[in-house]
């Protein structure tokens, strides 16, 4: 079976050659397969975040090749990487990244705006995805008027609402509170069920033992690739 | 229907920031508003002129002193008038002179002359020597109030006491600061015996070209000249645009020193708006759509700097006629102009408006767009 996601030596350096390089993400490979929950789990500063961002290609890599469905997608141009981050990526960002005075709905429905769908089909289609998500009574709520939990659901909504096969949530735990953990635990749990690939940074342990491969960074390097489910290990590459 | 979404979404970007949409009209129309101010001005000018032009008389006829119009004898009026072609010819005397310190144009027209003006006029106008019309400018300026017992003295090439009969409602400009009188008096006053600025001559109604050939072979020789309607059309036309490029080409100046002001003012809010179109991007926007969002916005905004400077033009004519710009039209008129100042604005005014302020903001913050539409989302949403 070939990865859904494969990242070949992907590197992404900041100033490179200069005395203030940084080396946020170092010559890394991995493989992520359809339908699996990836968790990119180490210390703050390991290169999680700069790495998903590749991966989500909202950001290009220094070095090395990104292959998504078997197509190299490293040397894609703005606008097929947009088509790809509409039609096939969803991303849930560590602080949200709602968009301040317009409501839950209109925050969700966001990214129909381009594909031409109407205003009934996006609110129906984002009134949906937040009933699902429990947020139903807080359609037209802005985000200033929703709690943490909510906020992150709202943004797990519009990650969602153009039915992307791969979900990509940065430190989902971090800006919410124990109960929503649960809540939001549940909720990838019943994504990946729905079929979608999830792939989550984080560094908090709950995820230490949770999904099916966990990819363990530090210092932009990989560490090593665990199994949680296996109770097995595999050194990194 | 994505075009659609994008003019909406567009539209509810520009409410939800109201504050920097705001800024930016103000900062637009603080730019656009001159130049819409010197256009209604100017093309309310041309207007008038074009009128009087029009109500004039088809020739006007001087001798020629030294290659320019000089007084032409009255000599020449009864021969004028008989010719063939011609319904009506009028002697005028047009001159200047102070009254108290302000310069005011006098005319002197023959008796008919007089008399059709009186729909203009509030009291009588002049039927007897020493009696004279006063424009609505210098009656508001010097209290001067027609009818019996009020008289003042006017000085030029000669002293004259006049009574005032009744006051010139001005129809245009031009008719605010003036005095009429008949032409004898003025004759008198401008010391121009047995002569007169110039011939006023009229045409039979619907005769074609004038078939004025004596007249043509006198002004071939170089004893007359004679201006038409259509010369007189195409010097009004020459010397506002004269005017109106003396114009352009100072505020040309003003907006060059203005433009870096409003680019300093464009990034305000700058931080959010990159993180917002980093978010679009993250989110499927792709840069084409992007940038026709802020192409929506950009015109959004200058429709309505456009609309706001029109208005505020209408306000400034109206309540300080035009000051601080009227100056380059009308000359002595002041800074601040005590007269209303004539204004029209025309569709065509209110497009070169939006083309200069497109291409103004094109230049600044759609540029900039389409520069961020390159940087990945990550880096705009840091």
């Amino acid at each position: 079976m070939d990865p859904v996601i494969k990242t070949e030596e992907i590197s992404k350096w900041y100033h490179p050659g200069r005395r203030d390089e940084v080396r946020a993400v170092d010559d890394i490979s991995l493989e992520i397969f359809e339908n699996q929950t990836a968790v990119l789990y180490g210390p703050s500063g390991s290169g999680k975040t700069t790495l998903l961002g590749l991966i989500g290609t909202i950001d290009r890599p220094t070095a090395g090749r990104l292959v998504l469905y078997g197509r190299d997608v490293t040397l894609f141009s703005d606008l097929e990487l947009s088509r790809i981050r509409r039609e096939t990526i969803g991303i849930v960002f560590q602080s949200f990244h709602l968009f301040s005075g317009m409501s839950a709905w209109e925050n969700v429905s966001h990214p129909l705006i381009p594909t031409g769908a109407g205003v009934r089909e996006r609110f129906e289609r984002a009134a949906a995805l937040l009933d699902r998500l429990g947020l139903g009574d807080r359609l037209h709520h802005a985000p200033e008027e929703l709690s943490g939990g909510q906020q992150q659901r709202v943004a797990i909504a519009r990650a969602l609402v153009n039915a992307p096969k791969i979900l990509i949530a940065d430190e989902p735990t971090s800006n919410i509170d124990e109960d929503s953990v649960r809540t939001l635990l549940d909720l990838l749990g019943e994504l990946k069920n729905d079929g979608i690939t999830v792939i989550v940074s984080s560094h908090d342990p709950v995820f230490r033992t949770y999904g099916d491969v966990l990819f363990n960074l530090n210092r932009g390097k990989l560490e090593g690739i665990h199994y949680p489910k296996l109770q097995g290990e595999k050194e990194g590459t | 229907m994505k075009h659609k979404n994008i003019l909406f979404a567009a539209l509810g970007d520009l409410m939800r920031h109201g504050l920097r949409s705001w800024v930016a009209i103000l900062c637009l129309a603080a730019i656009l508003f001159p130049i819409v101010t010197a256009l209604g001005i100017s093309e309310g000018l041309r207007f008038q002129a074009e009128i009087a032009v029009r109500e004039g008389a088809d020739l006007y006829v001087s001798e020629d002193l030294c290659g320019g119009s000089g007084p032409i004898s009255l000599a020449h009026l009864n021969r004028l008038k008989s010719l063939a072609g011609v319904s009506r010819g009028a002697a005028r005397v047009v001159g200047r002179t102070y009254f108290v310190d302000r310069l005011v144009a006098v005319v002197g027209l023959d008796e008919k002359s007089l008399l059709a003006m009186k729909p203009l006029v509030r009291g009588e106008v002049p039927r007897l020597r020493g009696e004279v019309l006063v424009g609505e400018g210098i009656v508001k300026a010097f209290g001067v109030k027609p009818g019996p017992g009020m008289r003042f003295t006017l000085s030029a090439n000669n002293r004259k006491v006049f009574v005032p009969t009744g006051t010139l409602v001005p129809s245009c400009l031009w008719g605010s600061e003036i005095l009429i009188m008949s032409f004898e008096d003025a004759n008198e006053f401008f010391r121009m015996k047995d002569r007169a600025s110039h011939y006023l001559v009229y045409k039979v109604p619907g005769s074609s070209s004038p078939p004025l050939e004596a007249l043509e072979v006198e002004t071939e020789s170089g004893l007359l000249r004679v201006a038409d309607r259509q010369g007189l059309e195409r010097n009004l036309e020459a010397g506002y645009s004269r005017q109106g490029g003396i114009f352009v080409v100072l505020f040309v100046i003003g907006a060059a020193l203005t433009i870096p002001a409003l680019v300093v003012t464009s990034g305000f809010g700058l931080r959010e708006m990159n993180r917002e179109t980093g978010i679009l991007k993250a989110t499927g926007w792709s840069t084409r759509d992007l940038i026709e969002k802020a192409l929506v916005q950009n015109i959004m905004i200058c429709l309505a700097a456009v609309s706001l400077s029109i208005l505020l033009s209408m306000g400034w004519i109206k309540g300080l006629h035009g000051a601080g710009i009227a100056q380059f039209y009308v000359a002595e008129i002041g800074l601040f102009p005590n007269v209303e100042v004539p204004s029209r604005y025309l569709p065509s005014h209110a497009l070169l408006c939006l083309a200069f302020s497109l291409a103004l903001t094109l230049s600044g913050s759609f540029l900039s767009t389409w520069k961020k539409t390159r940087i990945s989302p990550s880096e705009l949403m840091r």
